[in-house]
């Protein structure tokens, strides 16, 4: 059961991951929370892996989680008509230890569209109605894109599906692979990846955009 | 006759739709390099690889006199990333965080596109997905499908207006996410840079990096290029441990990137972690008494062929 601490974490999370929260601090505080949170972090990710989920990608988090959330979704009944819910004033310093990860509980699709009302953060619905408003919001989407698109692009550019190719795995045979670190500590062990990250720093020019940085 | 000037009239149509195509897209493109560059905003944004959340901070201020950047980190390690034209200085209280940076400063999100925009074209094709919102904003997800094989997919959510990259993933062949970045706080409103706080840390690393040149036609024949490659940078350079001089060379499409380090093996070589970083894989490949690793946002068998090609021209 989760505590209503939780729930009100969740909500903002919720609220942030639409997009919803216009305070640039306040959205802030909440990537450092999800980054850092244990909760969070993994709610986040599966998030995510429901809308990767109903755009037919996975996840970067594994087949295995990403399973179980597709599982999940599919014997979730889907209930059209969503329902009011409380709205509440969520704490923002309250401590953040001693939680529970129930991951392949659904949550809300990271894919709406719709204007919202200015940001609130808002209760944690049920899993029912997120997979409908997930649904809802698809077919919405499907419905606006076409006059949204003009915005952006005049003409849509024809679909190219892209050759699957198989992917071989490859490790070298002759460099011993130690101890699994996490990918922020393997900088140090890797020099390669560290000179090849480093190339990055310097502004690649495109000959039709100068960065007017330059010289100062 | 007629069935041939229909012939005729179908072909040309055709062609003028996928010049337009082109044309709109290439305009995409450009908008979104310009918003990444040429405009002035602030925001926090996510890196989400290998199953690690990491959150982000920019502020960017442009005038014409020049770009100003802070990066930093909002958990974690703490570090500042603050880049004056060509000068990018990194404040940390100690290594970590100057190795987080690093990891950070190799991403320059939102500017992803850092090549001409018709060459990225001629190598990627544009697909209208949906709509999506983030930090508060509509966005309309494009994919840029490789037309040649052994390339990551790439989709992006373009804010229509300005063309700002909100939102951002590399998926491998298989569709599956290997990275993504996306913007949870996004604002136009950036104090003046003089009014910036000073960076709370010591100094822990300056680079001054001139803008490489983005030549397209730029090529070498110590390897075989994937199609649409073209070399950024060809320099010899040397390891912190002391090993004789690497030669680097570092080669994009103007969206994916790569390098290949070309040295001789000596017995005191360490072993080397061969995980990459979401998207950036690693490849050794030894022969020879050489040694060829190959690191870049790139399929595993695209950079089996490149490091292959480089033993076989050696």
């Amino acid at each position: 059961m989760m505590s209503k601490h939780d729930e009100d974490k969740l909500a903002e999370l919720s609220a942030w991951l639409d997009g919803e929260v216009d305070d640039p601090a306040e959205s802030a505080r909440l990537a450092r929370l999800a980054a850092s949170d244990a909760l969070l972090n993994e709610r986040w990710q599966t998030y995510h892996l429901i809308g990767d989920a109903l755009r037919g990608d996975a996840g970067v988090v594994g087949r295995s989680v990403a399973d179980r959330v597709r599982e999940a979704l599919q014997h979730e009944p889907v209930i059209l008509a969503p329902r009011a819910f409380e709205q509440k004033t969520i704490p923002h310093n309250e401590p953040t230890a001693d939680l529970t990860v129930d991951v392949a509980q659904p949550a809300p699709s990271v894919i709406p569209i719709q204007e919202q009302p200015p940001a609130k953060p808002r209760m944690m619905p049920s899993a029912w109605w997120f997979t409908a408003t997930a649904a809802s919001v698809f077919a919405l989407s499907w419905w606006f894109a076409p006059q949204w698109e003009s915005a952006v692009s005049a003409t849509p550019v024809a679909a190219v599906s892209v050759k699957a190719e198989p992917t071989v795995s490859v490790r070298a045979p002759m460099v011993a692979d130690q101890t699994a670190v996490a990918w922020r500590d393997t900088g140090v062990n890797n020099p390669y990846l560290y000179a090849h990250q480093e190339g990055a720093f310097a502004p690649v020019m495109a000959q039709r955009v100068a960065l007017s940085g330059e010289g100062r | 006759m007629r069935w041939r000037y229909g012939l005729a009239m179908g072909l040309l149509w055709q062609a003028s739709w996928a010049m337009a195509n082109n044309e709109a897209g290439v305009a995409l493109l450009e908008k979104a390099t310009l918003a990444a560059q040429q405009t002035t905003y602030q925001g926090s944004y996510v890196l989400h690889a290998d199953a690690q959340l990491t959150a982000l901070q920019i502020m960017h201020h442009w005038s014409p006199e020049g770009v100003l950047e802070k990066r930093s980190s909002l958990e974690g390690e703490t570090w500042e990333a603050w880049r004056d034209g060509h000068l990018i200085r990194l404040f940390a209280p100690h290594h970590a965080g100057k190795m987080a940076a690093h990891t950070a400063l190799a991403r320059p999100y939102p500017n992803i596109f850092t090549g001409e925009p018709k060459h990225i074209l001629n190598h990627y094709r544009l697909q209208r997905l949906h709509l999506d919102r983030a930090a508060g904003q509509n966005c309309l997800w494009w994919a840029l499908v490789p037309i040649e094989p052994n390339r990551f997919v790439r989709h992006v959510c373009f804010q229509p207006d300005s063309g700002m990259v909100m939102k951002t993933q590399v998926l491998d062949v298989d569709g599956k996410v290997l990275e993504r970045l996306m913007f949870t706080a996004f604002s136009r409103q950036v104090p003046p840079p003089n009014t910036w706080p000073k960076p709370a840390f010591p100094e822990q690393r300056r680079f001054v990096e001139p803008p490489i040149s983005n030549n397209s036609a730029a090529t070498t024949d110590i390897l075989t290029l994937p199609t649409g490659f073209y070399l950024l940078k060809d320099r010899s350079r040397t390891f912190p441990d002391g090993r004789q001089a690497v030669r680097h060379l570092t080669f994009s499409d103007g969206l994916a990137r790569f390098s290949v380090f070309i040295e001789p093996v000596q017995p005191q070589m360490r072993p080397v972690k061969m995980e990459g970083q979401g998207a950036t894989r690693l490849y050794i490949r030894q022969r020879d008494g050489t040694r060829v690793t190959v690191v870049g946002d790139l399929p595993d068998n695209a950079l089996r062929d490149i490091a292959e090609s480089v033993s076989a021209k050696r």
